[in-house]
């Protein structure tokens, strides 16, 4: 099992947002986070990267405990795409991905780390984007990048919080087939949060539903969107049918 | 070497390109090498006593090859105990603000922060005031009470706003929250002074607080090189950790760089190259607020070439708006403080009307 969380408490202000989250996600395995907002997804997250230090139970990768992992060893294993990042400051798509190399370079890139830069590149197709400012990209594209710089960094494991909120859905679907490349072909984990209850299932093997920073359902995406825990965890009324055996959700009124 | 050679002739075309924008970062910096080194050259130059390039080369010369050129006694202390400590003085006080102000934009990913963003100039104008007022140490020791009440000042007010980020957590917000109470209680207090001083001192403070060079000495420049050229490389070594903080606490955190680490060691170093900048010179505004942005304009934000860049863009514009302020009314030589606030408003509303993007 590559990742494992067992048994994770975390408080903020006194208010407990996660309580007692245990999942696994195999090698190469797509793992989707759903539930309303404030439900945790975002601070499940954090925990696993280990920006916040759950007060209870562990984080561990192939075993080995988050905690007792040095922050540059573990970026070289954990890469995260944040959802909105924005700067005010200029800076290049090729600078902006060579970011990602920042846990292997000494001070100054060499070689190697351009050679990786450039083939990711021309795998997300954005050659054409390489000296251009990030800040005028459109969502799509600036997505890709992100993802560009995560993929550079070389890791085991991608988290992503809603990579396709904000985008049009030509854009999405690419979004979502690039990393679905990643988990297929270079047995990348991915754990991703997201909104979008039909998109998900198509490209995840497994959801898992939190509701108020508990896993109220995890399995297969047939296992988990059931009009039942729709109406439990949302509380929405929703139909759902089959379509290409993908679970599909039309819903009806909240 | 030729295992690089061979592995640099399968370059692509992006990386082809992508080289080509970092030659270009490198040939600007050296650029403004150059062009530091004849603004001084310029500078020794002029000034109210015309001395003759010729008798400037001889003294020089004489003071540093040994050399026995015809030189009258006069022009080499002109120039050696006026003109090049200014200059030096100058160049890096300019670069020391410079400095400060490219690390405070990057730590607090704003384009409008500037050294000063931490309460420090009030600060140091206070402490300034403090020792011109409240007559802190005997008239001789006057000046040496200045500079050591605006340096203390400076850094007191740096380490309180740097103490309650550790107790919050060190976000640009809070950070500039607290900048600007320090930033307040330090002008109200030095209003406070003011208003019980007596008119001559209340001038003096009032100078002080514009900045100006002409205390310069060899000293000083020893004193404030020292630190400029010692907090450098170690703002060139986190260079790419800025980077990553400009992008947001959380990608930095997985990039594995200590947001919180890097953001509170950058503040103390850029307070303390601040700090021992204005304690001899004053608080000279907008410096530290320009010469990052110009610098930006033309070669980006990577902090690699940012820092050095916008190190000589501070201190050209120091130096060359000195000279200035030496020449144009002379023999009347104007604090250069103000003619640096000049400079700032029309490089702001260039760079607003020109650039249609929000940020530089």
């Amino acid at each position: 099992m590559k990742l494992r969380i067992e048994g994770i408490n975390f408080r903020y202000n006194s208010r407990l947002v996660l309580k007692n989250v245990s999942l696994e996600v195999g090698e190469g395995e797509i793992m989707t986070l759903i539930g309303p907002n404030g439900s945790g997804k975002t601070t499940l997250l954090r925990c696993i990267m280990g920006t916040v230090t759950p007060e209870r139970g562990n984080v561990l990768i192939t075993g080995r405990q988050i905690s007792k992992i040095k922050k540059k060893d573990l970026a070289r294993c954990i890469a995260y795409v944040s959802q909105n990042e924005s700067t005010n400051f200029p800076v290049t798509v090729f600078d902006a991905i060579l970011m990602g190399r920042k846990p292997y370079l000494s001070w100054n890139p060499g070689s190697r780390d351009f050679k990786i830069v450039c083939e990711v590149l021309q795998t997300l197709s954005l050659e054409e984007l390489a000296l251009r400012d990030l800040n005028e990209l459109s969502g799509g594209e600036k997505q890709k990048v992100l993802i560009a710089r995560a993929i550079v960094q070389e890791p085991e494991i991608i988290l992503l919080d809603e990579p396709t909120s904000n985008l049009d859905l030509k854009h999405q679907l690419e979004v979502l087939e690039t990393i679905k490349g990643l988990a297929r072909e270079r047995k990348i984990s991915v754990i991703m949060a997201m909104h979008d209850l039909n998109l998900a299932p198509r490209y995840s093997d497994k959801i898992a539903m939190l509701k108020s920073g508990e896993v109220f359902s995890v399995g297969t995406p047939h296992q988990v969107i059931t009009s039942e825990n729709i109406k439990e965890v949302y509380g929405v009324e929703a139909t759902v049918y089959n379509h290409h055996d993908a679970p599909y959700v039309v819903a009806g009124k909240a | 070497m030729l295992a690089e050679m061979r592995e640099s002739k399968k370059e692509t075309k992006t990386q082809r390109l992508y080289s080509q924008t970092i030659r270009r970062k490198l040939i600007f910096v050296f650029f403004l090498l150059v062009l530091l080194g004849v603004i001084a050259v310029v500078a020794v130059n002029v000034g109210s006593v015309p001395l003759g390039a010729e008798n400037i080369l001889f003294s020089i010369c004489n003071r540093i090859f040994f050399t026995s050129f015809p030189c009258r006694e006069l022009t080499s202390t002109i120039v050696w105990e006026l003109r090049l400590p200014r200059i030096f003085m100058a160049i890096v006080v300019g670069a020391g603000l410079a400095m400060g102000g490219s690390a405070l934009q990057g730590i607090l990913k704003n384009p409008l922060a500037s050294p000063y963003t931490l309460g420090i100039a009030s600060a140091a104008g206070f402490g300034a005031s403090l020792a011109i007022i409240a007559g802190f140490g005997l008239l001789g020791q006057q000046n040496l009470w200045i500079v050591a009440n605006a340096f203390i000042f400076a850094l007191f007010s740096s380490s309180v706003v740097l103490g309650l980020a550790r107790v919050r957590k060190a976000t640009p917000e809070s950070l500039i929250l607290a900048g600007v109470a320090m930033m307040f209680l330090f002008s109200a207090m030095t209003s406070l002074l003011q208003y019980m001083g007596t008119e001559e001192q209340v001038t003096a403070v009032v100078f002080w607080l514009l900045g100006n060079l002409s205390k310069a000495t060899w000293l000083r420049v020893g004193i404030v090189s020292v630190i400029v050229l010692g907090v450098f490389p170690l703002f060139m070594r986190y260079a790419w950790d800025f980077n990553a903080l400009t992008i947001g606490d959380e990608t930095a955190e997985s990039l594995g760089v200590n947001a919180v680490k890097i953001r509170l060691v950058g503040l103390a170093l850029a307070s303390l190259v601040t700090a021992s900048a204005i304690c001899f010179v004053g608080t000279i505004g907008f410096i530290g607020l320009v010469s990052p942005h110009i610098s930006r304009m033309i070669i980006g934000g990577d902090h690699r070439f940012l820092f050095p860049a916008s190190c000589l863009i501070g201190a050209i514009l120091l130096l060359a708006a000195d000279t200035a302020a030496r020449t144009i009314l002379s023999p009347l030589i104007l604090p250069v403080g103000i003619l640096t606030s000049f400079l700032g408003v029309p490089l702001f509303l260039y760079l607003i009307i020109r650039r249609r993007k929000e940020y530089w």
